[in-house]
């Protein structure tokens, strides 16, 4: 049973051809992380997916409804970490997931449930009692990911969760995403540059260029195909290197 | 709607030293400014409206010698009758019987200055400023002289009780006093509110952006409508803090102009009596204070609306929400300026219409006629405000629903122009 859906989706902006034919399918328990280079379309796909923006072609289908038309109540099991995604400047890091799970959340119970779940995910201690301005962009990243899981969403879609984190902090990350998915089931879709974080937590992964996912499978699946050592050597070979 | 929204909202805004500085400080710099405004607008227009056109004089008691004085040295048209004097002339000075007594055991006498006014404003007002000031100066001069004194030494002559004619009634000052002074407060506190509330509208936009918080925000459990609505609920009532601002630095103003006001129709004594006009009508009819409060609610809401809709389309950060908001604000404020300063329909058709298209205008428009007891007009304002009111509801709540949202200030003028003349620039180079 497939919770996401895409097919043969497109979006143009002006004259840029943004995404031009992407389809893949995720099913539940699993991380399907989509790699390519820059300006390949991987944050234009994840935006659709949401239901951020509208594909101009081509279907996506999450928990079974289309983004664009999800109820609210349907909404609340999904969970979106975007690739830059901060957090209020003004407000506490506990402030925040209290804000997050106010949202989210059905009852104050549930709410409080949440901000106790993000609170353990975040791992910041003490420094969630300050502004959320005097944090680093690693601490940021993770009072970012802790509120994107103490929702606990069916569907997270994660567009670069460890980009321009340390290596520790970034370890943390991937850790809590795979512990996560795992302990849930739900379905993960992340997109990454770095090649050793793709092979340590995806199941599948879907190799963009131009718009387009030009070969898919499992990490092993794919070092086979294309007798690579690593996923590295792998992505040269199939998207090409540094022209 | 989210209670979560609302208070993110607040929270968030009320942090920033930005929004701190336009809902506290702004209002009360602005009370001064204004009144400084009104102040030199009332005194400039007085002089203006003075040297119009001549007085009448009517004398009551043929014998007194001191309005034969005036008589004879002011040069005026001399009627034994208020009515037939008014025939003659929009402004009458009334010299009654027992003046020249008055001046001759040393008290202050009483005259009566019947002025016909076009409209209620500042500059009617003033309408016969110019008059009492050339009776007051024969007076004096005369005793001076009479006396063995500088006139300087001679202080307060006479005492003026003013009268205007306008539309068929007979009004105090101080009648005159509220039916100026409460559109002029409508007028700056739409203004103010207005101007707070568009700013803090976009700054609460320019937030999101700068804290990269847009696409998650979108992506929540939320409707759009939800997010606007609630914007608009907490930037509206940050504004009311704004208004509070501004209406303890205007107390403290009309206090100070009640204060050092001198008993002749100068500036400062025009705004006292406006003060003292504003009180005794807000006393006597609690209505006005409501009509007040409607008043600025709509244009607050307005203003949030327009300062949303600014902050979608241009605010990429909080340098660009309140540039980009304080030229509409300028914009949107002119015509309410235009109409307190300047006696209506001396715009043209043209500029006229295009007053109408500011949201601040209408609240303004609307105390003054109701003030003036034109209640149909009133109503009329009242319908147009709230299909303004509807019509912007409708774009911004489609601009928060649209990829504007995302993408609004990439595309604003600034951030295309730039790429485009690095472009040309580069072009050039090579």
């Amino acid at each position: 049973m497939y919770t996401v859906v895409v097919e043969e989706v497109r979006k143009r902006f002006g004259s840029v051809v943004a995404v031009s034919g992407v389809s893949f399918k995720v099913a539940g328990g699993e991380i399907y992380c989509i790699v390519g280079p820059n300006g390949a379309g991987k944050t234009t796909t994840l935006r659709m997916v949401t239901g951020l923006i509208a594909p101009d072609g081509g279907r996506v289908e999450v928990l079974g409804g289309d983004p664009l038309k999800m109820s609210v109540e349907k909404r609340r099991r999904i969970s979106y970490l975007p690739e830059d995604a901060g957090v209020y400047k003004n407000l506490s890091g506990i402030e925040y997931l209290e804000f997050v799970a106010g949202v989210y959340a059905r009852s104050s119970v549930e709410a409080r449930e949440m901000v106790e779940r993000g609170i353990e995910l975040s791992g910041l201690g003490d420094a969630l009692g300050r502004r959320a301005s005097s944090y680093s962009k690693g601490m940021k990243r993770r009072l970012a990911l802790a509120a994107a899981l103490m929702v606990e969403p069916e569907v997270v879609v994660l567009d670069e969760p460890t980009a321009g984190l340390d290596v520790s902090h970034a370890l943390a990350v991937r850790d809590s995403i795979i512990s996560y998915v795992r302990s849930s089931g739900a379905s993960a879709i992340l997109s990454s540059h770095n090649m050793l974080e793709v092979e340590y937590i995806c199941s599948r992964v879907g190799l963009i260029s131009r718009g387009r996912i030009v070969d898919e499978g499992s990490p092993e699946e794919l070092k086979a195909r294309y007798e690579g050592r690593n996923l590295e050597e792998v992505y040269v070979k199939v998207v090409g290197g540094v022209s | 709607m989210r209670k979560a929204l609302i208070v993110k909202e607040v929270k968030e805004l009320l942090r920033d030293r930005y929004v701190l500085f336009n809902i506290i400080v702004m209002p009360v710099l602005m009370v001064f400014v204004l009144g400084g405004l009104t102040l030199a607008a009332s005194q400039s227009g007085g002089g203006e409206e003075g040297d119009e056109g001549e007085a009448a004089l009517v004398i009551l008691d043929p014998g007194d010698r001191y309005a034969s004085i005036l008589a004879q040295t002011l040069g005026w048209k001399v009627f034994s009758s208020i009515e037939e004097a008014l025939e003659s002339s929009d402004i009458v000075v009334v010299i009654p019987e027992g003046f020249g007594d008055a001046l001759e055991s040393g008290r202050p006498a009483a005259i009566m200055v019947y002025a016909r006014i076009d409209e209620p404003s500042l500059a009617e007002a003033f309408k016969p400023g110019d008059a009492i000031g050339f009776v007051e100066d024969v007076v004096r001069l005369v005793l001076a002289s009479e006396r063995g004194l500088d006139p300087a030494v001679v202080l307060n002559p006479v005492v003026v009780d003013n009268v205007y004619l306008y539309d068929g009634r007979v009004l105090s000052l101080a009648d005159l006093g509220y039916m100026i002074g409460l559109p002029l407060l409508a007028g700056f506190v739409a203004f103010i509110l207005g101007s707070v509330v568009a700013q803090v509208g976009a700054i609460s936009i320019a937030l999101e952006r700068e804290s990269r918080m847009v696409e998650t925000i979108l992506s929540m459990p939320v409707t759009r409508l939800e997010i606007a609505l609630a914007k608009l609920a907490s930037v509206t009532l940050i504004g009311f803090i704004a208004v509070a601002s501004f209406e303890a630095g205007f107390v403290a103003y009309m206090y100070m102009a009640l204060e050092t006001a001198p008993p002749e129709a100068g500036g400062e004594a025009l705004l006292g009596q406006i003060a003292s006009g504003i009180v005794d009508y807000m006393s006597s009819r609690p209505g006005a204070l409501g009509f007040l409060a409607l008043t600025s609610v709509l244009a607050a809401v307005n203003m949030a609306i327009l300062g949303l809709v600014v902050g979608v389309l241009f605010a990429g950060d909080i340098r660009g929400a309140t540039t980009s908001t304080g030229l509409i604000v300028i914009i949107a404020a002119a015509p309410v300026f235009f109409e307190m300063f300047i006696p209506g329909g001396s715009a043209p058709a043209w500029l006229n219409a295009l007053f109408h298209a500011s949201p601040i205008y209408y609240p303004f428009m609307m105390m003054k006629a109701y003030t003036a007891g034109d209640y149909g007009t009133t109503a009329i304002y009242i319908g147009v405000e709230i299909i303004y009111l509807a019509l912007a509801s409708a774009i911004a709540s489609r601009l928060m629903g649209s990829e504007a949202m995302l993408y609004g200030a990439r595309r604003a003028p600034g951030s295309i122009i730039k790429p485009v003349m690095l472009d040309v620039w580069k072009k050039r180079g090579r």
